[in-house]
């Protein structure tokens, strides 16, 4: 019995005749430049289909601002030496807490250990106030029991506190690189 | 009885009535001919309205894809007839199509003009049509007849050939 | 069926094989015996009903002019249930004492009463003889038969459902001639059979005629398969028969000329179809594997199945496309469970707002994959996807529609009722051909059985929406692909929380990956997750050792959807979308191509890939001047183009129709729909079209073109490893490619 609305292709190409005059109205490198623009949101026509959006072209634009993210991703990577910069700074913040925990936890366990409250209290207290932290006597002290803890319970205390997510954080090493 | 003839049926100018209409009330549009693409609604609804959902959700929309079944349809909507505005996409395709013989195109044909008719006296009813492709040339009376009944029929311009559309000469 | 007591009855078991309909006799049936291979024919009264509604006048009316009335044996008022209606229908029930009179007297009705709504008018024979006695072609069935041959009982012995059915030792005998009829002047016959073959010379004196009349008469075949039968051969055997005053019986029933089914013209799924004319026998099937529409995907044992389970005649099975299979089984389905079949479809699709429209007026998802090569990736398949949410979903047009998979009504539809038992033959057949090793003599033919079952369950969705059918309904339609889009969302959704990337999806099959998994036991953790999250069963296809999607030829930044090639762990090689699946792409070319990839299916790592690599541009740059030196036969450059429309309606003539003006300027007759072989050549015409007959003088061939066409053949398989088309085409013209200037290596001035 035959489509009846036009298909999401037909309705790509309306919206990019409709773009003619203005297209027209640029600059030759800035009309080729639309036309990458205008390729990146044909990657997600299905998307845009099932989306069933009344007014397609919204959905185009989303589809463009999802591929310049993620090329936009991808340049910060390669000029992170492949590194994500946020991931780097989300490993930043995580190692700060860390630290800050395991300093925690370190001078609750010394403080049950040992009788010498008065070492767990001031380690305690050295955690409180900046001053604290840099008597030099109490940060040998922390680097000392940070030292003590194996490489492994790090790891397992990273993960404890980072909460393990369900979802498989994006790594683009993943995927493959066209030719 | 409205009847509007023209190339493609005039679809876009359909649909243009079909959005403007549907901003204020429900109207029921009746589609023969494949032509109720809403994205063209959508788009000029868009100008006129901060809900565009709600002015689509306005419009009553039933297709027919063979003569028999435009019959049908247009018999129950006479059973219960709309209030408001009635609109009929492309009348004519499904009683061109070439399984149907031209008596069977015909004697439906006529049916459903009765229906459309009695239905013009509770609404108005805007009919739209084409003109009979050449390679269906014997249908024309169908053409015909929808003329006949209209109570007002207009029937688009033919653009003219290139020949005629050539500047006249300026000096004898 | 009841005895009659005063005549004395013989019982009789064998095999149907064809059931036509008779002015006299009501019905003829022709049996292969199970006791002594005979092959017979009998009669059978076989009366039939139709009936009529509408306003009681009308029906009265109706009554007063069929009650004297030949033929017609009976007329009664009753209530039947039309499922498309709520209550009961009041109607007119006409019994007419024979088919071929029911035909009649009905073609004489629907004039004078088409303001009546009609029912079961129009069913082939084989329908309403499966509906009342279960039987369909090759069907094994026991037969009490007086003395005059008439059939006063029948019973089937097996079912359509049998997945290993006891079969007739069919007779299947193959003529043929020994060229294309269309090129050249066939000069001989070949005939073959299980018991011999030969080779008959076409004599000036028709002493050919003899001998085949000969051969039929005593081979007796059940089956005459034949090439070019319908358009040449059968007329030119019937033409010498006629014109010579030689005999030549091709029909058993010899009361009867051969029936001949006029040529046609249709539309269908996009395409224009052309169907010659063809020619019908009695008591004998003929099929034309030129003209036979499926041939290629599942030739006789497929052609049989098709047969068994819809009810068409074997000869009708293999011409018609799988769709009037389908109405046929739906019609059954109708019959079986009392319902009255409609002739014309009246049924009206409920209101929808724009909205709704917009929703609802979708196809199957269709994804752009990620354009390159990828490596062990695994293509998982949902089997026979929308058959199988009809089924589950209960889509139906006559019972509330599911809001996704789930189904609103327990009471099975007319649809879905129709498709279970086809669908769940097919997949019994797919586990029973798993049973024995892949060169098992009955694998060859279950397969070809689960095609043509395949290929039913794959017209049932597009019949849901097809304007004609009976039980066609579009809203329908549209509730299978929104299940459809639902499952494979779901589909992606359980890869992706398995770890999988999803590389592409298209309708009903996801290409997915994850390092690490290439082999088949680490991907059934996902089907079965997959299956829980839909409840329909999902199956791998098959793990590629490395697939390569590929971009638009006009835009290599755009993704295609549906051209890719792959070898699969097992060797074989899936292609889709490129060169040589195209059927207009000549068969040298397309050889070349396919060539080419399985040089680089050999790899079977990357490393090894790269190696693959200079061997199939090894293989090209050959092929390339093996064109170039004439070396390659020019029958292996047949363009198979089409018309699609009458030669006037163009305005722009292709290449195509610029060979058929030339066929037709010949006094050839070209129809839409039609075919049209045709080479290039240079100068004007620039086409030479194959059907004229010759060969065109070599030095007229077009190779510039032909090169072009293997260059863009060669370059789809090359593109995904880094080697652009526009550089290979240049080198394939020219020998050389042209650097521009900013790479040429600096001046070295002494």
């Amino acid at each position: 019995m035959g489509r009846t609305i036009a298909s999401i292709t037909q309705t790509w190409q309306q919206e990019e005749a409709a773009l003619n005059r203005f297209k027209r109205a640029l600059r030759k490198e800035d009309q080729i430049l639309l036309d990458e623009l205008l390729v990146l949101s044909r990657l997600h026509l299905a998307e845009a289909s099932y989306a069933s959006n009344l007014y397609p072209l919204d959905m185009y634009l989303i589809a463009i601002l999802l591929e310049v993210y993620k090329q936009l991703k991808a340049t910060q990577r390669a000029l992170n030496g492949g590194i994500d910069p946020k991931e780097e700074l989300d490993a930043s913040k995580e190692e700060r807490f860390i630290a800050l925990l395991d300093a925690t936890f370190t001078a609750v366990q010394a403080s049950t250990q040992s009788a010498d409250t008065s070492l767990s209290i001031t380690h305690l207290a050295s955690l409180s106030g900046a001053d604290q932290e840099n008597k030099p006597e109490n940060k040998a002290e922390t680097n000392r029991a940070n030292k003590k803890q194996s490489t492994q319970a790090k790891i397992a205390r990273r993960h404890q506190i980072a909460g393990l997510s369900n979802q498989p954080s994006v790594c683009y090493d993943d995927f493959e690189e066209s030719p | 009885m409205f009847v509007l003839i023209g190339q493609h049926a005039l679809a876009d100018k359909m649909l243009e009535l079909s959005a403007a209409l549907c901003l204020r009330q429900t109207v029921t549009v009746l589609d023969c001919g494949n032509r109720s693409n809403m994205y063209a609604v959508a788009r000029h609804v868009r100008l006129f309205t901060h809900d565009p959902v709600g002015a689509l959700n306005n419009i009553r929309l039933s297709r027919a894809f063979t003569g028999y079944q435009s019959l049908a349809m247009f018999e129950a909507v006479l059973a219960a007839p709309p209030t408001e505005a009635l609109l009929v996409l492309d009348l004519l395709p499904t009683f061109l199509d070439e399984d149907l013989e031209l008596k069977d195109a015909q004697r439906l044909f006529q049916r459903s003009l009765d229906c459309l008719n009695a239905l013009s006296k509770h609404v108005p009813v805007v009919i739209s049509a084409k003109p009979i492709p050449p390679i269906a040339h014997e249908r024309e009376v169908l053409l015909d007849a929808l003329r006949e009944r209209a109570d007002f029929c207009w029937e688009e311009p033919l653009p003219l050939s290139a020949a005629q559309n050539l500047q006249g000469s300026l000096f004898a | 069926m009841n005895k009659t007591e005063d005549k004395k009855l013989r019982l009789f078991r064998g095999w149907l094989l064809d059931i036509y309909l008779d002015k006299q006799d009501g019905l003829k049936l022709w049996f292969i015996s199970e006791q002594d291979d005979s092959r017979v024919c009998f009669k059978q009264a076989f009366p039939v009903s139709f009936y009529a509604a509408g306003e009681n006048h009308r029906l009265r009316a109706l009554w007063k002019h069929l009650a004297k009335q030949k033929g017609v044996i009976n007329l009664s008022r009753t209530q039947k249930q039309d499922v498309f209606l709520d209550e009961m229908v009041d109607v007119l029930k006409v019994e007419v004492d024979s088919p071929a009179h029911q035909t009649q007297i009905f073609r004489d009705l629907e004039d004078a009463f088409n303001d009546l709504t009609w029912y079961d008018t129009d069913l082939t024979i084989g329908t309403r003889y499966l509906a009342r006695y279960g039987a369909f072609p090759l069907a094994l069935c026991e037969l009490q038969v007086d003395e005059t041959g008439q059939i006063q009982d029948i019973q089937t012995l097996n079912s359509r459902w049998d997945i290993l059915p006891a079969l007739p030792p069919l007779r299947v005998m193959e003529i043929s001639p020994n060229c294309d009829p269309a090129r050249g002047k066939a000069t001989s016959f070949f005939v073959r059979s299980d018991r011999f073959h030969a080779q008959i010379p076409l004599d000036a004196h028709g002493g050919f005629l003899s001998i085949l009349h000969e051969t039929i008469q005593d081979y007796n075949p059940d089956i005459l398969v034949t090439d070019w039968g319908d358009s040449w051969l059968i007329p030119f055997l019937i033409s010498e028969s006629e014109k010579r005053g030689i005999r030549l019986d091709l029909n058993r029933d010899t009361s009867r000329p051969v029936r001949w089914q006029k040529e046609t013209t249709y539309f269908s799924y996009g395409h224009i179809i052309f169907r010659p004319e063809e020619a019908h026998l009695f008591g004998r099937c003929h099929v034309d594997r030129k003209s036979a529409m499926m041939w290629s995907d599942y030739s006789l044992a497929g052609t049989l199945e098709m047969a068994r389970v819809t009810t068409l005649p074997i000869e009708k099975a293999a011409r018609v496309s799988p769709g009037q299979g389908i109405s046929a089984m739906q019609v059954i389905t109708a019959l079986q469970r009392d319902i009255l079949v409609p002739y014309q479809k009246r049924q009206v699709e409920a209101f929808k707002t724009g909205m709704d429209l917009i929703q609802a007026d979708r196809g199957g998802m269709v994804y752009q994959p990620k354009v390159g090569l990828h490596t062990d990736v695994a293509q998982v398949d949902f089997i026979s996807m929308y058959p199988a949410i009809i089924v589950k979903g209960n889509i139906s047009p006559e019972v509330p529609l599911p809001d996704v998979l789930e189904p609103a009504s327990h009471e099975l539809g007319v649809v879905p009722a129709t498709l279970e038992p086809l669908y769940n033959k097919r997949v019994a057949i797919k586990m029973k051909i798993r049973e024995y090793p892949p060169d098992h003599p009955l694998v060859a033919v279950l397969k070809e059985r689960a095609n043509a079952l395949k290929w039913l369950l794959v017209v049932c969705f597009g019949f849901l929406g097809y304007k004609n059918a009976r039980y066609g309904r579009i809203e329908a339609h549209e509730a299978v692909t929104k299940g459809g889009r639902e499952v494979l969302l779901r589909a992606k959704e359980v890869a992706e929380e398995e770890g999988y990337e999803v590389l592409h999806m298209y309708v009903d099959a996801l290409w997915i990956k994850k390092k690490g998994c290439n082999r088949p036991e680490h991907f059934s953790d996902v089907i079965t997750r997959i299956n829980e999250r839909t409840g329909l069963a999902i199956n791998l296809d098959g793990i590629y050792r490395w697939v390569s999607f590929l971009p638009s030829k006009v835009d290599s930044r755009i993704p295609i959807a549906n051209r890719y090639f792959g070898v699969f762990q097992s060797g074989e090689i899936k292609l889709r979308g490129i060169e040589s699946r195209r059927r207009d792409t000549p068969l040298w070319i397309a050889s070349v191509q396919k060539e080419m990839i399985r040089i680089l299916g050999k790899a079977k790592t990357r490393r090894e890939l790269e190696d693959c690599l200079h061997e199939a541009f090894c293989l090209y740059e050959l092929a390339l001047n093996a064109l170039k030196n004439d070396q390659v036969d020019v029958s292996g450059l047949v363009i198979n183009g089409k018309v699609s429309y009458a030669l006037e309606a163009y305005k722009a003539a292709t290449p195509a129709v610029r060979a058929a003006r030339q066929m037709e300027a010949a006094g050839m007759t070209i129809k839409p729909g039609q075919r049209v072989r045709f080479v290039y050549t240079k100068g004007m015409p620039d086409v030479f079209p194959w059907e004229l007959g010759g060969k065109p003088d070599r030095a007229r061939i077009n190779k510039g073109k032909y090169i072009e066409l293997l260059a863009k053949a060669g370059a789809a398989v090359l593109l995904p490893f880094g080697i652009d088309p526009k550089l290979m085409l240049e080198w394939s013209q020219r020998g050389g490619i042209q650097l521009p200037l900013a790479s040429a290596p600096p001046l070295v001035v002494n």
